[in-house]
């Protein structure tokens, strides 16, 4: 089987340090992988390699069999490759389903109407903002809008930049549910999370890759990982188990 | 490899169907939506400028009319300032283009119209060519090149003797008739030409805001992070704003010549692209009538306040003006009378309930 993800010996240096170095992992169609590590590790580099704003030293990034290496950031889209941001990127002056239906214009559910996106808000518990302009709705909706925009070009690959960071604790578990709400209606989609919050990675994801001064240090079910002794290390800072 | 998982959260069968509405204070805070009310509002302010315009003396008149070419003018650039924030000073240099141009098909032989759809199709296609390096840049540097642009073009068409006419000038023609109305100078139908061909382009940049093309635009403009990964070219999209710009600039340009009758460098000096943006600035970039409005402050109000105060003092008071613009906030003089008009209307009807 096609891995939906697969990244070869890839390399990031940012006036000659290191970003990232020889990471390599290959993630399977449907599986929801967690990127974590300490701030500085690399996981938004990752996150912005795979979706083609950073283009890597070396290595290969290959989505579902095709090598994106010459694929531009705006043409990733039709690859079926979307992403999100640690800080919602919406247009000011265009409402929440205009915001959303953006993603359907270029992406692969061009076809997709104003009802599917607000079918995407309402599986994400936000429709009721449909008509109002970002500025007038919640931090927590706005990045659940970007979810649903994501969403509606059909992706096949989710790239997810922190989507509880400035979250309250509310609207996390409001997320948490709205992301086991996708991947029910999604059992195709692959994930990479990247997030801080481990607990919440824990809770949606079943596979986890640990970054760490841009080297992969562990990769595979989030259990394992999480009791690994290098990753207590480098991530939580301490051997113990928490 | 499983996972257990909870019930969806949300039934989607139960999404409330809507159309992609804005509230009223949405439309008058982003200048888009209410295509119909604001459609409306154009065609009543152009009959007002018409009828004030009629009303007038000669040179009232004369001054009117070159308002309407300004506010063709500002409506190009605006689509720069509201949709993409970027500061053109340029705008001056696109009518040059259009001026020179019409006027050397026209004195060429070429029939008015054609040496007209030449000479805008010529600037289009210039200003589409000086686009593509243009938007490689951003911020202060985009308003820097084309301030050297603006600044370079007396120069250049004195330089350009043969084609320009040089310190001299170039006559544009004055018997150009449509349906039997004479179009030049301060003529009726020069007015109802400058109008009409205004609210054309006003009606077309409206309903463009308002559909996929403004929203690709908005998107690239507010957000181009989210525009690249979401499968828009950012320099497509630029470079076809500033087309649409340039284009503009040429129509005002050509219809500057109808009105003057002569053309010379002097016409298009830099502060020309200056006020062109300011009046954009004052009278609101997002709105297709404000741009009217930003017309008449550009070519009536430096014509007025030299009955009021010296010369000298024209362009302090011209400066004091945009600071009190800029320091009101919102989107300029045309958001200001929606909102009061919103707010009129939620005084007597009341306050409309938007949320579900």
């Amino acid at each position: 089987m096609t891995a939906a993800l697969e990244v070869r010996e890839l390399y990031m240096t940012f006036s000659g340090v290191d970003a990232l170095s020889s990471v390599s992992l290959s993630v399977p169609q449907g599986t929801w992988m967690g990127l974590i590590g300490p701030n500085g590790s690399g996981k938004s580099t990752m996150l912005n390699v795979l979706s083609g704003l950073y283009k890597p030293r070396a290595g290969a990034v290959v989505v579902s069999g095709s090598d994106l290496g010459r694929v531009p950031a705006r043409s990733r889209i039709k690859h079926g490759v979307c992403r999100t941001f640690q800080h919602p990127q919406l247009a000011a002056s265009l409402t929440i389903l205009e915001n959303v239906m953006v993603g359907a214009v270029r992406g692969r559910g061009a076809s997709a109407d104003d009802e599917t996106g607000l079918q995407w808000l309402a599986r994400l518990g936000c429709a009721e903002y449909a008509e109002h302009l970002p500025a007038e709705v919640p931090y927590g909706v706005q990045k659940r809008a970007e979810v649903a925009r994501a969403l509606i070009s059909e992706p096949s690959l989710l790239l997810l930049d922190e989507p509880a960071a400035g979250l309250s604790a509310r609207e996390r578990a409001e997320l948490v549910a709205a992301l086991r709400e996708v991947r029910e209606v999604l059992p195709d989609l692959t994930l990479c999370l990247v997030e801080h919050d481990v607990g919440l990675v824990a809770s949606v994801c079943t596979e986890l890759a640990v970054l760490s001064a841009g080297k992969l240090i562990a990769h595979g079910p989030t259990d394992e990982v999480l009791a690994d002794d290098a990753v207590k290390l480098a991530y939580l800072g301490s051997r113990s188990t928490t | 490899m499983t996972t257990t998982v909870d019930r969806p959260t949300a039934d989607p069968g139960s999404a409330p169907r809507r159309r992609r509405r804005l509230s009223d204070r949405a439309a008058t805070t982003t200048g888009r939506g209410r295509v119909g009310a604001r459609l409306a509002t154009l065609v009543v302010a152009c009959l007002a400028i018409f009828a004030f315009g009629q009303s007038s003396t000669p040179a009232i008149k004369y001054a009117v009319i070159l308002s309407v070419v300004y506010a063709i003018a500002v409506l190009g650039n605006n689509a720069v300032l509201g949709l993409l924030g970027e500061m053109n000073l340029s705008s001056g240099v696109s009518m040059a283009l259009g001026a020179y141009a019409f006027c050397y098909f026209a004195n060429d032989g070429m029939g008015v119209v054609a040496a007209a759809v030449a000479a805008v199709a010529l600037s289009t296609a210039l200003a589409a060519i000086v686009a593509i390096p243009t938007t490689r840049l951003q911020g202060i540097f985009t308003a820097l090149a084309t301030f050297a642009l603006a600044y370079a073009i007396p120069t250049l068409a004195i330089y350009m003797k043969e084609y320009t006419g040089g310190d001299e000038g170039t006559p544009a023609p004055f018997d150009f008739e449509i349906f039997g109305q004479l179009v030049s100078g301060s003529t009726t139908g020069m007015l109802v030409a400058a109008l009409v061909v205004f609210a054309v382009l006003a009606a077309a940049s409206l309903l463009m805001l308002n559909a996929a093309p403004g929203r690709a635009a908005l998107m690239v403009g507010e957000s181009e992070l989210a525009g690249v990964t979401n499968g828009f070219n950012p320099r497509v999209i630029k470079v076809l704003v500033w087309t649409w710009a340039g284009f503009a600039g040429a129509v005002a340009g050509v219809l500057y010549a109808l009105t003057v009758g002569f053309i010379g460098p002097t016409g298009f000096g830099f502060m020309l692209g200056v006020w062109i943006l300011v009046g954009g600035v004052v009278a609101g970039a997002r709105s297709a009538w404000g741009a009217l409005l930003g017309g008449l402050f550009v070519g009536l109000v430096p014509v007025e306040l030299q009955s009021y105060v010296p010369a000298e003092g024209t362009s302090i008071v011209f400066g004091v003006i945009l600071l009190l613009a800029l320091l009101a906030g919102g989107n300029g003089l045309a958001q200001w009378i929606e909102r009061i008009g919103l707010l009129i209307k939620e005084r007597t009807f009341g306050r409309k309930k938007v949320d579900a």
